[in-house]
């Protein structure tokens, strides 16, 4: 049967990391819900930064309902011929409205200090608008209601992962995941 | 050397895509549609591409990232494109008008045709999916919003206006003798 994980966690939770082990030692298909609204910005050419992914996402969302986002999602998934498909990047639980219903959906949810995150964020730059964060912009970051909807997920999620100890770790809970199903 | 850059503008059906294709076919022009951007969007979306959802996305990124955004997103694709003569289609408000005028070379053409004349040509093409099954009063409607009525005005604004009540051998004429002047000119 197909397996579809979505991931959720706060920023540089390590979201990123699992879904690229799992791509690479496990052959998953990965989507991120910010594909198509990064690739909408490129046709805008607008920046891609985190400002205007979160606004492009909203009024989206205002103007065709809060499922757009999941329903142009789950068309592409549900056409893909992958065994294992990664869902990177859940935010909100209306994004998972048509995959709960999916048989073989799990979502599993990626904790990790905020003091490390802040450290990942830093170094890799992702976004236009990371590289000059201070830790107190960081933490303010934490209070947007984007945010506090991830950590509602936790309570949601079928699988918690600890991404506090090392690479190799993190990726044992991961193939935990995977055979224990 | 300097493009020739064309806006075609003109209410719904009045041979813009016509004149597009034309100029396309006959001179070898590039063409940049304001639409594109909207369909692209759609297409990516999983929203049927009716005038609605078009509509609703055009005016979502205006009031959310910048009034002129789509003129924006032309004009830097009409930079990028290399042809001798650039058409963009769907020019539709004055705002466009103001910023394609900074465009070297830019020209406006309104293509101008009855009502009655172009309600037969819009149930014929089917463009959108909800073109098919209007009747004249819905098309007649459709007039009344108010992004068709600012294309109107446009027609004071334009340095070419084209009648498109007759054959596509006059239209086309009409064309041809355009782009000559354009290209004595230069």
């Amino acid at each position: 049967m197909k397996k579809i994980i979505g991931l959720v966690g706060e920023i540089a939770s390590g979201k990123g990391t699992v879904s690229k082990y799992l791509q690479e030692k496990h052959n998953a298909k990965v989507y991120r819900f910010s594909d198509v609204l990064r690739e909408i910005l490129s046709v805008l050419y607008l920046d891609c930064d985190r400002k205007n992914l979160s606004e492009l996402s909203l009024c989206l969302r205002e103007t065709f309902g809060e499922d757009i986002l999941s329903n142009a999602l789950v068309r592409k998934v549900l056409n893909d011929e992958h065994d294992l498909i990664i869902l990177d990047g859940v935010r909100r639980k209306e994004e998972l409205k048509f995959f709960d219903e999916i048989e073989g959906f799990q979502l599993v949810y990626v904790e990790c200090d905020i003091k490390d995150r802040y450290k990942r964020i830093i170094e890799r730059g992702e976004n236009m608008d990371d590289k000059n964060k201070t830790f107190e912009d960081f933490k303010k970051d934490h209070e947007r209601d984007a945010e506090i909807r991830i950590r509602e997920l936790k309570e949601r999620a079928d699988k918690v992962i600890d991404n506090d100890g090392s690479l190799e770790e993190l990726y044992d809970k991961v193939d935990k995941i995977l055979t224990n199903g | 050397m300097e493009k020739i850059v064309l806006g075609i503008t003109g209410e719904i059906a009045g041979g813009k895509g016509t004149i597009t294709a034309y100029l396309e076919d006959k001179h070898g022009a590039s063409s940049a549609k304001f639409s594109s951007a909207l369909r692209d969007v759609a297409k990516r979306m999983h929203l049927e591409e009716n005038r609605e959802n078009l509509q609703k996305i055009s005016t979502m990124f205006r009031e959310n990232f910048n009034g002129n955004i789509l003129s924006e997103v032309i004009y830097e694709d009409v930079k990028e494109m290399k042809s001798e003569i650039i058409v963009i289609d769907g020019v539709r408000r004055m705002a466009d008008i103001e910023f394609l005028k900074r465009l070297p070379g830019f020209r406006l053409i309104y293509t101008d045709a009855s009502m009655e004349n172009r309600f037969e040509r819009i149930t014929q093409r089917g463009e959108n999916a909800d073109d098919n099954t209007k009747t004249f009063e819905d098309f007649k409607k459709d007039h009344e919003r108010e992004a068709e009525l600012q294309i109107k005005g446009l027609k004071n604004e334009a340095d070419f206006v084209v009648d498109n009540n007759g054959t596509l051998k006059e239209l086309y004429d009409q064309i041809d003798k355009i782009i000559k002047g354009l290209k004595e000119k230069k």
